[in-house]
C-alpha cells in the first residue's frame, strides 16, 4: 500500500496535473459549444437525434485528444528518468512485483478519475443546458467503453516505452489506435485486428463488448508485467 | 555475521563487456571500496546485486535486504523533505519516529528545510535527504554510489560516524567511489574492478 502512495506522489507531477486541467477544460468548452450547436440544428422532438449527435462529438473529443493523451501519461511515466525512483525502493527480494503492479494500479486510478471527471461534466452540462441530455444506459456504457480503451492503449503505451526505452515511444500505441481508427472506415472486415487493437465506438462496432474489452486489458497488464521483469 | 558471497559474475552490454567472473566475498568487519575508471562496473556491480539486471554466475545473498542510495534518481514534484523521508520510511517501518528523523535532519544541518519541497533544494542539500533516507532504512546492506558527492565537510564527519555505527552493528557496507581516501576507516578494504582481469 505505501508503494502505491509514493507512485501518487510521483506521478501527481507537475505534466500530468497540467495535462489533467486541459482535458477537463477543453472537455467543458467542447460540451457547451455542442449544446449551443445543436438548440440550433433541432428541435425538443428530435432528442433521441441530438442526444446521440452530442454523444458523438465527445467522443470524437476522446478519439482525437484523451487516448492520446492517457498514451503519454503512461507511456512517459515508465522512461528511464521517470521511473528511476524504483532504485530507492529495490532493496527487497521480490519487491519488483509489487512495483510494477502498484504503479500500474496507479495509472489505472489517475485514468478512471480523469474519465469520470470528464463523462461527469459532459452528462452535468447537458443535463442542465438542454433537455434532451439524459441520465441512461447509453452514457454508462460509453464511460465504461472509453475507460478500458484508454487503459488498454495506456498499457500498451507502456510496453513500447519499456521495450524501445525512450519518451517517444508512447506515440506508437496512439498511432496503432489512429491506425485502426482509420481502417475501420475502409476495411470493416478487418476483425482479427480489434481483437487485440479493439477501437471506440457508439455502436461496438469496433470491438466485441465489455468483456472482451476487460479481457484484452488483463492479458496487456500481463504483457507490462513480463516485459518489465524481463527487460531487466 | 552477514555476509554476501559473488561468484563468477559476468555481465555485458551487447559484446562490451563490462563485469568479467567478479568473485568476492563482503561481510560486515569492513567497509568495502568499489574503484576502478569510469563506466568499468562499479554502478553495474550493485544493480546486479540490487537484482536490477540480469547476469552470469552466482550471488548469495538469501534474505538479505538492501539500501541503495544512487548517483542520480527523480524527486517528486510536490513533496516536502518530511514527506519525502517518511513516504520511504513506511516501506521498512510500520510506525515511522519522527523525532529520528528531526535528529539527522538536525545532525545534517537541513532542519530548517523540512517543510520545503523536494524540487527546491540545492544539490548539495538533496544528497544529504538522499542520505538520511538510506541510512534510516532498515537494511543489512548499503551500497552508496558516490555519496560524499556535494556535501559539506561537517556533514561528511557526521556521514562517516553514522557509517561505522552501522557497520558495528553488523550491516554490509559498500562504497563505491574514486576518492577512497576521503573516507577515514580503520577497516577499509578497496576493491578496484576492471573487466579485463
Amino acid at each position: 500500500m505505501q508503494i502505491v502512495k509514493i507512485h501518487r506522489k510521483y506521478l501527481i507531477n507537475k505534466v500530468n496535473v497540467l495535462l489533467f486541467i486541459f482535458i477537463v477544460f477543453v472537455e467543458i468548452l467542447i460540451c457547451f459549444l455542442s449544446i449551443k450547436h445543436l438548440k440550433l440544428e433541432y428541435n425538443w422532438f428530435e432528442g433521441k437525434i441530438a442526444f446521440t449527435s452530442y454523444l458523438e462529438t465527445n467522443l470524437m473529443y476522446y478519439k482525437l485528444v484523451v487516448i492520446n493523451l492517457i498514451c503519454f501519461i503512461w507511456g512517459n511515466s515508465f522512461t528511464k528518468n521517470a521511473n528511476s525512483y524504483h532504485l530507492l525502493v529495490t532493496g527487497y527480494q521480490g519487491i519488483k512485483l509489487k512495483y510494477i503492479l502498484s504503479k500500474l494500479l496507479m495509472l489505472i486510478i489517475i485514468t478512471i478519475s480523469l474519465i469520470f471527471i470528464s463523462f461527469y461534466l459532459m452528462t452535468l452540462i447537458g443535463v442542465l443546458c438542454c433537455n434532451f441530455v439524459s441520465i441512461n444506459k447509453i452514457i454508462f456504457e460509453l464511460f465504461i467503453n472509453v475507460l478500458l480503451i484508454c487503459i488498454i492503449y495506456g498499457l500498451l503505451s507502456s510496453v513500447f516505452t519499456i521495450l524501445i526505452n525512450n519518451q517517444y515511444a508512447c506515440f506508437l500505441s496512439s498511432g496503432i489506435f489512429v491506425l485502426c481508427e482509420l481502417i475501420s472506415d475502409s476495411f470493416n472486415d478487418i476483425k482479427l485486428f480489434y481483437v487485440f487493437f479493439p477501437g471506440l465506438s457508439l455502436n461496438y462496432d469496433l470491438c466485441f463488448g465489455i468483456i472482451h474489452l476487460l479481457f484484452i486489458s488483463i492479458i496487456y497488464v500481463f504483457l507490462v508485467v513480463l516485459v518489465y521483469l524481463y527487460k531487466k | 555475521m552477514k555476509s554476501i558471497k559473488v561468484v563468477n559474475l559476468c555481465k555485458s552490454y551487447g559484446k562490451n563487456i563490462v563485469l568479467n567472473d567478479v568473485n568476492l566475498e563482503l561481510n560486515s568487519a569492513f567497509v568495502y571500496f568499489l574503484t576502478s575508471a569510469n563506466g568499468s562496473g562499479k554502478t553495474t556491480l550493485f544493480k546486479c546485486l540490487l537484482r536490477e539486471t540480469n547476469f552470469k554466475g552466482a550471488i548469495e545473498d538469501k534474505n538479505i535486504i538492501y539500501s541503495y542510495l544512487p548517483d542520480k534518481v527523480k524527486i517528486p514534484s510536490y513533496v516536502t523533505v518530511l514527506e519525502f523521508l517518511i513516504m520511504y520510511l513506511r516501506i521498512d517501518y510500520k510506525d515511522v519516529d519522527i523525532n529520528i528523523i528531526n535528529e539527522y535532519l538536525s545532525l545534517f544541518d537541513i532542519l530548517k528545510y523540512k517543510y520545503r519541497f523536494m524540487y527546491e533544494l540545492s544539490k548539495g542539500t538533496r544528497q544529504k535527504v538522499f542520505i538520511i533516507k538510506t541510512l534510516l532504512s532498515n537494511a543489512d546492506v548499503y551500497l552508496l554510489d558516490e555519496p560524499l558527492a556535494g556535501l559539506d565537510y561537517k556533514s561528511r564527519i557526521t556521514f562517516m560516524m553514522r557509517l561505522k555505527d552501522l557497520q558495528e552493528k553488523g550491516n554490509i557496507i559498500v562504497i563505491a567511489t574514486h576518492y577512497y581516501n576521503d573516507y577515514s576507516f580503520d577497516n577499509k578494504k578497496v576493491i578496484e574492478i576492471d573487466a579485463n582481469s
